[in-house]
């Protein structure tokens, strides 16, 4: 960890690094952890990512996009280092994920998802339970889901930080999002939120 | 009146809007001429209005579940030092 600068940062790089990098970590750290899985990994990857970033500094061009700066230098150290230390978890088969379709699961048994804008089964599942989903995902997958849904950045800005075409981003979202779809059925039904099969003959309404 | 569509076999404006479902909410390259479209559809076609109103639902849930963690004071701190040293 303990590296030494390269080159010397202007007093005016070291604050502009403070007033606008520093505010970042937040940012970076939800990121780490849904990288990582766990909170040492996390903590040590923003560290790593954040004096990465401030050694070399001098190469960020004032005015265009810090966060997804920061971003692209995070997936690559992660990439390199920590996910080398990490479990994978087990690959989804991709006509598993692509058959799935949670709007039809909802229909079939959620009474209130038809006739009012909610979802008791979405409802029910808790934070732990997304981030369980999350963190059951296929690398690349997790990856696009994190950059765009938990940290909100654009196609363009997400082929940037991948270093990959916009259409390959497309496309880990839309499967990465649908295995996530598919994960967070499989907890409902774990959690008994939702019974195994569909009531069948006439409507039960919950008395 | 016509025969009902099955929903086996979506219209074609249904299939046109599932196609640019993330697209669409994601704030994604779509005109502002075909956005309004989608939303004129969504509005007509209670389930694909569902169907894009769950998904939102599900981003919406993801975000939320990364909102709630908050990086530790102690390494804030660290970080700030480690800048200071150098």
């Amino acid at each position: 960890v303990a590296e030494r600068l390269s080159r010397e940062l202007t007093e005016e790089d070291k604050k502009r690094f403070q007033r606008d990098a520093l505010p970042l970590i937040d940012s970076l750290y939800a990121g780490a952890l849904r990288m990582t899985r766990n909170p040492p990994d996390a903590e040590d990857l923003v560290q790593e990512t954040m004096l990465r970033a401030y050694r070399s500094f001098d190469r960020f061009e004032p005015g265009t996009n810090l966060k997804a700066w920061l971003f692209r230098i995070m997936t690559n150290a992660y990439i390199n280092v920590y996910r080398k230390r990490q479990r994978e978890p087990q690959q989804l088969s991709s006509e598993e994920v692509e058959d799935f379709d949670l709007y039809q699961e909802l229909k079939a048994h959620d009474p209130q998802f038809s006739e009012t804008p909610e979802s008791i089964v979405l409802d029910a599942l808790v934070d732990s339970d997304i981030t369980d989903a999350i963190d059951a995902l296929p690398e690349q997958f997790r990856l696009a889901v994190i950059l765009s849904d938990v940290e909100g950045f654009s196609y363009a800005e997400m082929a940037e930080i991948m270093d990959v075409p916009i259409g390959t981003v497309m496309s880990r979202l839309h499967r990465g999002r649908k295995a996530l779809q598919k994960r967070l059925w499989d907890l409902a039904r774990e959690r008994g939120i939702v019974k195994e099969a569909p009531a069948t003959g006439r409507e039960n309404k919950a008395s | 009146m016509n025969e009902e569509t099955t929903p086996s076999a979506p219209k074609a404006r249904c299939r046109e809007a599932l196609a640019q479902l993330y697209l669409y909410l994601d704030g994604e390259s779509l005109s502002e001429q075909r956005r309004l479209e989608i939303k004129e559809h969504l509005d007509d076609c209670p389930p694909c209005g569902e169907r894009f109103y769950m998904e939102e639902l599900v981003v919406k849930l993801v975000a939320h579940a990364g909102e709630c963690t908050e990086c530790p004071d102690s390494l804030k701190i660290k970080i700030k030092n480690l800048i200071q040293e150098f």
